[in-house]
């Protein structure tokens, strides 16, 4: 059991604590202590928190893709409780160091301020955005592509949904599945489809290319993710690549659970 | 079936042309009916059942009244205002409860039905209540089975219109669920018509029509319903493009 303090600022104050302090406790930690002021840079909410640290990882993806978070840096505990400036990106947690590396890697979260630098060219470019996208990646250091790349695609799917498919009823998540995340993709990807394993890539251009052993389309998960989360009714689904090309696949699939 | 039945000849094009108020008026509607469930408080949500409910309600009277100015029959028609005005309430009415039944929560099923239910009613309400305002010197006989075929297809084709429109997105949500609509209202409207015969009757003709109001009185109403859904559609067409383009990511 360790204890880690978060720094996550908001644009918003209302519901934050609780929507922050659902995850918590959905990812198997118990919130120690909290503290929200407002600064500068928006709504500034520290929390304390206490649990193990084998879901660490699964917190700070929980956070980072929140839609009420703007960044977010996680730590060791500051006991002094010194007023909240503008926070980092993520660092490394202090006994990092006395790891493995594996275990250096469940501790950085993604590169908010890589990442804040690279949405405005995506926006621009859409939906022709691989080539940035697959340029971004192989730019970050190795422990940060899977977080911060799946970050990106969180964003991006969130602004596509608010974008172009926000009008129209709440849809379960089977519905949401097939009259949002599908057609997105599609617009993205040819060669999208959805079958009865689950969403179907058939040529994704994060497969293959030698960054990633295993599943490589943190992109593309991140943008399920992003779509699926911003209507804000589905409970944040769970979605899993469960075959990837580049693991030897004939197609990357991705599955959905509530 | 007398053999005196005066005929109704529809004129070919402003019969094209009600099936094209009856879409240009289910886009409108829809188009803000989709707004509901995204309304932040009540009074928002309230504003978007009305307005949609509105829209889609007077989409459905324009088009009815078009196409009874289609109907050339050998007597002279006017039609009463009390019931001119109940058919055109009766119709927003019904839609503002259907659209917001389909609007509310999540999707289901059972709201899809019971909204469609509401609206496939609404259209027949309007059109049957719009027909006992017609003053003319003559009775109108309907046929049972054909009236219940129109009101089950207002309702089926409200259905599936509902279900473009808030379960699709792009472009079969917004344009597909218009051209449903269109089939219901007009499908429902011309099968109903076929389903009335009109028998002169002996009452003085002159004495008949009086009191009631004019095609040229109609055409003006109608000429002002349907000016204010395009108005409606283009500035509703100019503000998403702008929420669109200002959506930041």
């Amino acid at each position: 059991m360790a204890d880690i303090e978060f720094r996550v600022v908001s644009d918003r104050r209302e519901g934050l604590l609780l929507e922050l302090g659902r995850l918590v406790i959905a990812s198997g930690f118990t919130l120690q202590r909290q503290r929200m002021e407002r600064t500068g840079a928006g709504v500034v909410l520290t929390m304390v928190v206490r649990g193990p640290e084998t879901n660490l990882l699964t917190l700070e993806d929980r956070l980072g893709s929140h839609p009420l978070v703007n960044s977010f840096e996680a730590g060791v505990p500051d006991a002094s409780h010194a007023p909240a400036a503008a926070p980092e990106p993520a660092r490394p947690r202090a006994s990092s160091a006395e790891r493995g590396a594996d275990v250096a890697v469940a501790g950085t979260g993604p590169d908010h301020a890589r990442v804040e630098a690279l949405l405005p060219s995506l926006a621009r470019d859409y939906p022709d955005i691989f080539n940035r996208v697959l340029a971004f990646e192989h730019e970050l250091p190795a422990a940060q592509r899977e977080p911060t790349t799946r970050y990106a695609g969180n964003r991006v799917g969130a602004w596509i949904y608010k974008r172009d498919y926000a009008l129209g009823a709440r849809l379960n998540l089977a519905d949401s599945v097939k009259h949002i995340a599908l057609p997105a993709m599609r617009q993205l990807l040819r060669g999208t489809e959805l079958g009865n394993d689950g969403l179907r890539i058939l040529k994704s251009p994060f497969a293959g290319i030698g960054l990633h052993r295993g599943a490589s389309c943190h992109f593309l998960r991140g943008c399920l993710e992003g779509l699926l989360n911003e209507p804000g009714h589905l409970g944040h689904p769970r979605i899993l690549e469960t075959f990837c090309r580049n693991s030897g696949a004939d197609v990357c699939t991705f599955t959905f659970s509530a | 079936m007398h053999d005196h039945a005066i005929q109704c000849i529809h004129d070919p094009l402003l019969a094209a042309l009600s099936y094209l108020v009856a879409v240009l008026g289910s886009y409108t509607a829809l188009q803000l009916a989709i707004g509901i469930p995204a309304a932040g408080n009540p009074r928002e949500r309230m504003q978007a059942v009305v307005a949609s409910g509105a829209a889609m309600g007077g989409a459905i009277w324009a088009m009815h009244f078009i196409a009874m100015l289609a109907c050339k029959m050998d007597i002279a028609v006017t039609y009463g205002l009390g019931l001119t005005v109940l058919s055109a309430v009766i119709a927003m009415l019904s839609c503002m409860v259907g659209l917001a039944i389909a609007g509310t929560g999540l999707f289901t099923w059972g709201k899809l039905v019971l909204g469609g239910l509401f609206m496939g009613v609404g259209v027949a309400g309007m059109h049957y209540t719009g027909m006992a305002a017609m003053l003319m010197p003559a009775d109108i006989e309907y046929d049972t089975g054909i009236v219940l075929a129109s009101v089950l297809v207002a309702v089926i084709a409200s259905i599936a219109a509902l279900w473009l429109a808030f379960n699709m997105r792009g472009a079969a949500q917004m344009l597909g669920s218009a051209l449903v609509m269109g089939v219901a209202v007009c499908g429902m409207h011309y099968l109903g018509m076929s389903a009335a015969s009109f028998h002169p009757n002996a009452e003085n003709p002159a004495r008949a029509v009086a009191g009631g109001l004019s095609g040229a009185y109609l055409g003006a109403t109608i000429f002002a319903v349907t000016t204010l859904l395009l108005a409606t559609v283009l500035v509703m067409s100019l503000l998403r493009q702008q929420r669109r383009a200002m959506v930041r990511i």
